[in-house]
């Protein structure tokens, strides 16, 4: 039995990325740590169902993606709206991809491209936990994942000016 | 040897392949600058779009208590008994009723207080951890 003790250190490191993910979903920073407060709640209230042999990374960021799917029911109006306004300065120097730009891009894909380049990227899941998360068979990630970044990549390139 | 499938070059830049068919994906990929060029090409965007999405991560302020829990540890009940214990022993001692009853007044507040701080620490995700990239 995974004990609350246990289910803490195993969250802990996950945190960042788990509020990354849930951003990049919401576009709001504090809407993303609501999702991120509650699948940790959450995660807590279910303990008992965490079979420990399967990955713990990607049991818990199947919570958390209900928990963002969620908010977004109650927050629908705001996906149009502009993002956060906290973002940080731009840094001098070449200009790079950043997590707004790479986010719209892939918000403009087919849902299930969508779901699984935000859990890849944003989530860093691996194959095994983007197969739990997902409740799909490992073998069908390698292929999704692969058609997705061929998308995503001809997305990017149709943005480029 | 199993013709490439172009999903294979994507695991085997992450990794994921078995270690049987990456050996067999290498050996293809040495054999060919092309596939060479395409791996090269798919490497430079999965880092670009890794540090893109890296930078979104921030470490969220968490409490970690389940509602309807008591937020209440054993060790905390232990040390407010033990708490109480000890001043009841002292107030024993005074036959004043009114210093007596001050005494337990602020034995009561005391241990309060410390089931308070106690209970609020116990479960408290830590906050001031560096953001895992």
């Amino acid at each position: 039995m995974f004990s609350q003790a246990a289910y803490a250190r195993a969250l802990d490191p996950l945190l960042g990325q788990a509020a990354g993910y849930a951003r990049s979903l919401l576009r709001d920073r504090h809407d993303a740590e609501d999702a991120v407060q509650q699948a940790a709640l959450r995660g807590l209230q279910r303990l008992e169902s965490y079979d420990a042999t399967r990955p713990f990374k990607g049991w818990w960021f199947a919570i958390l993606r209900h928990c963002c799917i969620d908010i977004m029911r109650q927050t629908r109006a705001r996906r149009s709206e502009p993002l956060d306004d906290n973002e940080p300065e731009q840094p001098t120097g070449e200009p790079s991809l950043q997590w707004w730009e790479l986010d719209a891009a892939i918000t403009a894909l087919s849902p299930a491209h969508q779901e699984i380049l935000r859990l890849r990227y944003f989530g860093d899941l691996s194959y095994a936990e983007l197969a739990e998360t997902l409740g799909v068979p490992p073998g069908t990630i390698m292929s999704r994942l692969h058609l997705a970044r061929k998308a995503l990549a001809a997305q990017l390139h149709e943005d480029e000016p | 040897m199993t013709p490439l499938n172009p999903a294979e070059l994507s695991a085997y830049l992450d990794g994921e392949l078995s270690e049987t068919r990456a050996r067999e994906v290498a050996a293809m990929i040495a054999a060919s600058p092309a596939l060479l060029d395409e791996l090269d090409m798919l490497g430079s965007r999965d880092t670009a779009w890794r540090a893109a999405a890296r930078s979104a991560a921030f470490r969220p302020a968490l409490r970690l208590r389940a509602a309807g829990d008591t937020a209440v540890s054993g060790k905390t009940i232990m040390v407010c008994i033990a708490l109480f214990v000890a001043i009841a022993a002292v107030v024993r001692g005074f036959d004043n009723l009114a210093v007596s009853l001050v005494l337990n007044l602020v034995a009561a507040a005391l241990v309060s207080i410390g089931v308070y701080v106690l209970a609020r620490s116990d479960l408290a995700m830590p906050r001031d951890a560096p953001v895992a990239t």
